[in-house]
């Protein structure tokens, strides 16, 4: 190569304004009805020196060009063309053909991918198939037309590029270059960290990742350089000309600042720049020229192949969410108790669909101090491919932990990395060949790290020497398919002290072998070690000790075990990795304090009282003394009915006559469901269903995301016994429909909060009352009325949650 | 732009929210909600400049009474709010319904404080301006919402986007208009009678009139 830089264009919406266009019309049908402006806006950029041009068709997707008459394909077709066209006159043109040491200066398109305009889920409305499907078309017409590489910009949502990135890479063979816009902080709009995206992004195979618009040159470079310490493959920039002035949209950059600036980039070893918004050929031409003379001495001390920046970069275990970024250098706690293997609650929680009970779970483990979750749903009745991305989806919309995929159903462990956002950990790969075959092609396409189970076809070996040569086979198989050694975790297996005490030296030393010499992380799952001993937990956390000693970095345990975490927390402190003591003194500063407040004792107290005072711990107390009572212990169902409704009844009095408020009905609320909680464990420590008194289908109407109504009526009910099935918002009239017929339900609840979603409302009601007639629909919601829920065909209108249940009473219990 | 952060958030208000008196607020949780909001808001506006608009409301063409142009604004605490929304409910409903209400009053508050940093900066031949008129009040449509999310080029300003049924997200967001002008003007509340939702009122059928 001639030039050792790539030359991006500028700024394709600041030119199409200079040309007198940009004041309504939709830019991307300009390629049809305007296709020489274009072409001259793309052959200005050639000349003035851009190896690469990006075609008008930012805002060229489905969601925005709906009313523009013309198609994707009609529309992405004519811009590759006139860009091609471009390209193509400049070869020929005369003055523009300006030509590099080996005679030709090849000018590439680029067709450029912006975002949907719309949120994706959980904040949003579209789903990540939607947006998948969406960025499908774009990309498929891009390489029909010829482009030659595709570049997807401006991205601030993490979960949006992925699933753009995804549909380039799976509908063409055409490289892919990805940059997302970063406030000041260095996180987008949607809290995505420069450092995820890095992660993220290159464990998907994109050739290079960006920064562009949002700031101007000066802004960017502390953001580009740390990007370039988070990743070693190729880092672009395509920042706008400066800030802009709020008054007139105008950037406060001259063409001479802007390259000035930009020539700095040249020290990170960063090699392809252009510009955004604000910029224009003279900005170009201005780089093109500041580059031009930039010596290699100026650039840096940089190699000359692609990977410029592999000096600033450091290798780490690094899993991540977009907001949340864990570098395994540390022991890092993978709470365990999303795994049904052992825990009948969670078992009967996940057979009946009850996932607030497994999201609940997983906060709780947050707040705990694990810092990844395992997640498994593997159990005999579940489709583990279909509930297992389902689940990852909800769970990243409450927690934003780093997740451990945990299956051995590839088919599951596909699904649920490809929805993932960000960058997951698999569990697991083992040295069996068709665990090599299945699990590390997946582990390489999604970019995820992978647990490697140092078992194989002949069982656990006994040896630490066997253990250690399957980790080596499947390092060698990681890096032959291309993934990289600090992606792999070892986990060298517990096993059982009391059956095989001479096994338990064994897994020490393997963790020692594969750690230091072939500078794998490790991961182990404990308590398995003291299975069959008395005093358990001083197995289990001296166990921890010796293990974190010989180089665990990834316990995966319950952090709700205090003596484990507390194992944890000292050992770290005491090998100076919690520098100061600072997380250890922090988290043990007020022990003795907290001892003496656990001591006390309780008095006695009726139920009526811990509801109306909402003491969650108290209820649930009163009601496992009822359970086990020794003189005369009470089922399950006599609990309910005589005890905890009753209570909650007289709360619910109170709070239609006004005495109490909201939160104070919701305080009840949440300390009647810690006494039902300790119902349901009770019947499913014995196998038997829940006590119901029917179903009742939930849903915020489609379109609508304000769902804090619908789920403050969805506790309430729930804890006057009747089984919610809770639909979420957002939620298709049809699916509605489906959940009414799969569950013979007799009643549901619709909430709206605006008058744009009430259109939805009525629909809902329509296509139920035309199939399910016999079925009841109650709806509540901010702008409705009495009336109007008659109107649109609602049988009951439900102004507050206890409304709700009372129409429901009527209904499921008369 | 960047927005401010209070302190506090206005514990009067936020009661008057829920309905309750102020010193009902439980002291513990509203803390604890109020550390978590003003660590997960960043508040951010834009604002442009705009000719009048022609849109056929009754209610907004009176509030721009005497006004030459107007000034379009657009205010978001940010997608943080929304996430630590759906996170607080898994765990704890009635700091979740605190969380919310905070959350609206706050949204409130940064749209006052960007309304008086526009005020500051008027251009000098239109030196007064009105109050905000938001779509959904008076007889302006929600469906209005699209006009200003596209002259705010909210998405990429402020990550501000509308879903099919012209639902903000990030939830907690005001879009307004306000006319400017080079007489002082105050603008016109909407009266019942023009209102969009006259007929499902309930606050009208208490006797609460609105505007005059």
């Amino acid at each position: 190569m001639g030039n050792r830089f790539t030359i991006l264009d500028g700024g394709m919406g600041t030119m199409l304004q200079r040309y007198g266009f940009g004041n309504g019309e939709i830019p991307e049908v300009l390629n049809i009805t305007e296709p020489e402006v274009i072409r001259n806006i793309h052959g200005e950029y050639i000349r003035a020196g851009s190896d690469v041009i990006y075609t008008n068709t930012f805002g060229c997707n489905r969601f925005k060009i709906r009313d523009s008459g013309y198609s994707i394909a009609e529309l992405v077709d004519a811009a590759v063309k006139n860009a091609k066209e471009a390209c193509s006159a400049a070869y020929t043109g005369g003055e523009a053909a300006e030509t590099g040491s080996d005679g030709h200066r090849e000018v590439r398109v680029a067709v450029s991918i912006g975002p949907l305009g719309q949120m994706l889920e959980p904040a949003g409305t579209v789903t990540f198939e939607e947006a998948y499907e969406a960025f499908s078309e774009v990309a498929a017409q891009a390489q029909k037309s010829g482009a030659d590489l595709i570049v997807i910009e401006t991205m601030t949502d993490l979960y949006e590029m992925k699933a753009a990135v995804l549909a380039a890479k799976e509908n063409t063979e055409l490289p892919v270059m990805a940059s997302m816009s970063f406030e000041k902080s260095g996180r987008t709009f949607t809290g995505c960290s420069i450092e995820a995206m890095a992660a993220t992004l290159e464990g998907l195979g994109v050739s290079s990742v960006g920064i562009n618009c949002s700031l101007g040159p000066a802004e960017i470079y502390p953001l580009a350089e740390r990007l370039c310490q988070a990743t070693d493959i190729p880092v672009f920039v395509k920042p706008n000309a400066g800030l802009p002035n709020p008054e007139d949209g105008s950037y406060d950059l001259t063409a001479g600042d802007f390259s000035q600036l930009m020539k700095e980039y040249a020290r990170l070893g960063i090699r392809t720049m252009g510009g955004c918004c604000g910029t224009d050929p003279g900005f170009i031409s201005s780089l093109k020229d500041v580059l031009d003379e930039c010596s290699c001495h100026d650039a840096g001390n940089v190699s000359d192949d692609l990977n410029e920046n592999s000096d600033t970069y450091k290798r780490k275990t690094r899993v991540c969410t977009p907001t949340r970024v864990v570098d395994i250098d540390h022991v890092t706690v993978c709470g365990e108790r999303l795994n049904p293997t052992g825990k009948k609650r969670l078992r009967q929680a996940l057979l009946d669909g009850d996932m607030n009970y497994v999201l609940k779970q997983a906060v709780l483990q947050e707040e705990q101090g694990a810092e990844v979750l395992d997640v498994n749903v593997g159990l005999p009745g579940i489709d583990e491919a279909k509930i297992l991305p389902l689940l990852v989806k909800k769970l990243q919309s409450v927690t934003d932990l780093p997740l451990q995929i945990d299956s051995s159903d590839p088919a599951a462990i596909e699904a649920a990395l490809r929805v993932y956002n960000g960058k997951a950990i698999v569990n697991s790969v083992n040295g069996e060949e068709k665990s090599i075959e299945n699990i590390l092609p997946i582990v390489k396409k999604y970019g995820a790290c992978v647990i490697a189970l140092t078992l194989d076809e002949d069982g656990i070996p006994e040896t630490a020497e066997k253990r250690f040569e399957i980790a080596e086979k499947i390092v060698r198989e990681a890096e032959k398919a291309g993934i990289p050694r600090e992606n792999i975790i070892a986990d060298c297996l517990t096993l059982t002290a009391s059956a095989q005490q001479e096994g338990v030296r064994m897994t020490l030393n393997a963790i020692r072998r594969v750690k230091e010499e072939l500078g794998l992380k490790t991961a182990l799952g404990v308590s398995n070690i003291s299975f069959g001993l008395p005093n358990r937990p001083l197995v289990n956390r001296t166990f921890l000790t010796l293990a974190i000693e010989c180089g665990l970095d990834l316990p995966i345990i319950d952090p709700g075990d205090d003596d484990m975490m507390a194992q944890v927390a000292a050992c770290e402190m005491l090998n100076n990795r919690d520098r100061n003591a600072v997380r250890y003194i922090e988290k043990y500063a007020n022990y003795a304090a907290d001892r003496k407040d656990v001591e006390k004792p309780k008095e006695e107290m009726s139920i009526y009282y811990a509801l109306e005072k909402g003491l969650e711990e108290d209820t649930a107390e009163i009601v496992r003394k009822m359970l086990t009572c020794e003189d005369e212990p009470l089922d399950e169902l006599t609990i309910v009915s005589d005890h905890l409704i009753p209570a909650l009844d007289m709360i619910g009095k109170a709070f239609e006559k006004g005495d109490i408020y909201l939160p104070q009905m919701i305080q009840a609320a949440a300390a009647a469901q810690a006494g039902f909680e300790e119902i349901k464990n009770s019947l499913a420590s014995k196998g038997e269903k829940n006590i119901s008194l029917g179903k009742v289908i939930m849903a915020t109407v489609k379109g609508d995301v304000h769902d804090i109504g619908k789920n403050i009526v969805k506790v309430i009910m729930e804890n006057y016994g009747f089984e919610v099935i809770d639909l979420g918002k957002d939620v298709p009239a049809e699916d509605v429909l489906a959940a009414v017929v799969e569950n013979d339900a007799r009643m549901v609840g619709l909430s709206a909060l605006m008058t744009t979603t009430l259109k939805s409302m009525e629909e809902t009601i329509g296509l139920i009352k035309s199939s399910r007639p016999e079925c009841s629909i109650m709806v509540g919601g901010a702008v409705l009325t009495e009336e109007y829920a008659r109107k649109i065909g609602a049988d009951y209108y439900c102004r507050d949650a206890m409304k709700s249940v009372e129409a429901a009473r009527e209904v499921l219990c008369s | 732009m960047k927005i401010e952060l209070p302190d506090t958030i206005d514990k009067r208000k936020w009661a008057a929210f829920l309905g309750i008196a102020a010193d009902d607020l439980p002291v513990g949780k509203t803390d604890e909600c109020q550390r978590l909001l003003l660590k997960a808001a960043s508040p951010r506006g834009c604002h442009v400049i705009e000719d009048l608009p022609v849109i056929g409301s009754r209610s907004l063409e009176r509030h721009l009474e005497d006004c030459s142009r107007v000034v379009i604004m657009g205010i978001t605490l940010g997608r943080g709010v929304d996430d630590m929304l759906r996170h607080i409910q898994i765990g704890d409903m009635e700091m979740a319904l605190y969380f919310d209400s905070g959350a609206s009053i706050l949204a409130e508050y940064a749209a006052d404080m960007y309304e008086e940093e526009i005020r500051k900066g008027l251009p000098e031949e239109t030196p007064y301006m009105t109050g905000r008129f938001s779509p959904g009040y008076g007889d302006l449509p929600l469906e209005y919402q699209k006009t200003l999310i596209r002259q705010l080029d909210a998405e990429r300003r402020l990550g501000l986007t509308l879903n099919e049924n012209d639902l903000m997200i990030p939830m907690k967001s005001i879009t307004a208009i306000a006319g400017i002008s080079d007489v002082p003007v105050t603008g016109h509340l909407a009266e019942c009678s023009e209102c969009l939702l006259y007929d499902e009122c309930e606050r009208r059928k208490e006797g609460h009139i609105c505007g005059k």
